[in-house]
C-alpha cells in the first residue's frame, strides 16, 4: 500500500513535470524581427532563433497577433526547380533543438495585415503550441528587408 | 612487355577521350563565369504584351536602349520576393557607382495576375524604388513571356489563409539594350556578386 502511494506520487510528479517542462512559454526565442511592408501587401513574415531549452519536445502549431487576422507557420521549399512555401500545420521541436526561423527557411506568416508594418514598430506575437500553451514575444520591424 | 605496352596505349586512349569529353562539356574559354547562366549568343525575344499601372502596354520596344533586370514574383509572397526586390534595389545603387555609363531598368512581373493588378504591382515596387516598373497582364501573355526567359511557375497548395501560394523560378533575367535575353542570375541574389557579374556580362561577348 505504501509502495502504491509512492508510485502514484511518482506518477503524479512525472505528469506534473511533463506539463511544466514542455510548456511553450519556456521556449528560448531571440531576435524576433519582421520587415516593413508596402501598403498594398497584406502578408508579412516574422523571423527569430528558437531553441527548445526544455527537456521535452514541443509542437508549434501557429499563433496570433493584433497586427494580422491570421498567423501561420510556413517553410520555404523547392519543387521541380521552383521556389515556394508550405504551410506547416505542426512544427515539432525536439528537446535541445534549435530551429531557425530565417529568410529562406521557416517563417511565421502574418496573413491579413490590418495596417502596413512600419520600420521601428514593435508588435506582440503569441506563438501557440499543440498543448495549448503560448510563448509571447515582441517583434521589431526593420526597414532593411533582408 | 606486351601487356605493359597495351596498358599504356589504353591509358593514353582513355586520357584523349576524357579530354575530348571535358572540352565539349565546358563552355568556350572566353565565356565568363557568373552565378547563373550566360548565353554565348544573345537570344531574340518573341513579341509579348504586358500591362503597366497607367493602362499602357509594355512590349519589346520597352526593353530597348537600356539594360533590363526582370524578376518574376507576386505580392502575396512575404519571404523570397521582398528579399529579391530589396537586393535589386541595392544592386541598382551599387551599379550607379560601378557602371555609371550604363542605362538600367528594373522590372517585376507578377506570376499571380489573378490577384496582382498592374496597379498593385506598381505600388508594390514603389516600396523599393519608385523608378522600378511593376507589371501584370493577361495570364497567357505572362506565361508565354516567362517561358521565353526560362521562368516557370505554378499554383501551390490552397490550405492556407492566403488562399493559395505560388511556386516560381527564383532567377533574375538580364536583357541587353537591344532587347535580347543575355543572362540570368540564380539565387541567392547577393547584390555585390550580381554587380560583379553584371560587369562581366556587359563586356561579353
Amino acid at each position: 500500500m505504501r509502495n502504491r502511494v509512492r508510485y502514484s506520487l511518482l506518477a503524479l510528479g512525472l505528469v506534473g513535470s511533463t506539463a511544466t517542462f514542455a510548456d511553450c512559454k519556456d521556449l528560448d526565442v531571440k531576435g524576433a524581427w519582421s520587415r516593413a511592408t508596402a501598403p498594398v501587401v497584406n502578408v508579412g513574415a516574422v523571423y527569430f532563433d528558437l531553441t527548445n531549452t526544455t527537456s521535452q519536445a514541443v509542437t508549434l502549431i501557429g499563433g496570433s497577433t493584433p497586427v494580422s487576422d491570421t498567423v501561420e507557420l510556413h517553410r520555404r521549399e523547392m519543387k521541380n526547380g521552383m521556389m515556394g512555401m508550405r504551410h506547416m500545420h505542426a512544427v515539432k521541436v525536439a528537446a535541445g533543438q534549435k530551429l531557425e526561423f530565417q529568410p529562406g527557411k521557416y517563417h511565421v506568416m502574418l496573413i491579413g495585415l490590418k495596417h502596413p508594418l512600419k520600420a521601428e514598430q514593435v508588435f506582440p506575437l503569441s506563438l501557440q503550441c499543440a498543448d495549448g500553451s503560448q510563448r509571447k514575444i515582441e517583434v521589431l520591424v526593420h526597414k532593411i528587408m533582408q | 612487355m606486351y601487356l605493359n605496352l597495351r596498358s599504356i596505349l589504353i591509358l593514353l586512349g582513355s586520357i584523349l577521350i576524357f579530354i575530348g569529353v571535358i572540352s565539349k562539356a565546358l563552355p568556350a574559354s572566353s565565356s565568363p563565369t557568373i552565378n547563373g547562366m550566360i548565353f554565348s549568343e544573345p537570344k531574340m525575344l518573341d513579341a509579348f504584351k504586358l500591362k503597366t499601372a497607367d493602362g499602357q502596354l509594355f512590349t519589346r520596344k520597352d526593353l530597348l536602349g537600356h539594360w533590363t533586370f526582370i524578376y518574376f514574383g507576386y505580392t502575396h509572397c512575404p519571404d523570397a520576393c521582398p528579399i529579391a526586390m530589396h537586393q535589386l534595389k541595392v544592386l541598382e545603387k551599387r551599379l550607379q557607382k560601378t557602371a555609371p555609363d550604363q542605362k538600367l531598368s528594373f522590372v517585376m512581373v507578377t506570376v499571380d495576375p489573378q490577384r496582382d493588378t498592374p496597379q498593385i504591382m506598381q505600388q508594390y515596387v514603389n516600396h523599393f524604388n519608385p523608378a522600378f516598373r511593376g507589371l501584370s497582364g493577361d495570364p497567357k501573355e505572362i506565361e508565354a513571356f516567362a517561358k521565353q526567359l526560362y521562368v516557370a511557375y505554378g499554383r501551390g497548395e490552397e490550405n492556407t489563409a492566403i488562399g493559395y501560394v505560388m511556386y516560381h523560378t527564383d532567377t533574375i533575367t538580364i536583357i541587353n539594350p537591344n532587347g535580347q535575353f543575355v543572362a540570368a542570375f540564380s539565387s541567392p541574389h547577393y547584390p555585390r556578386n550580381m554587380a560583379q557579374d553584371f560587369l562581366k556580362i556587359i563586356k561579353y561577348p
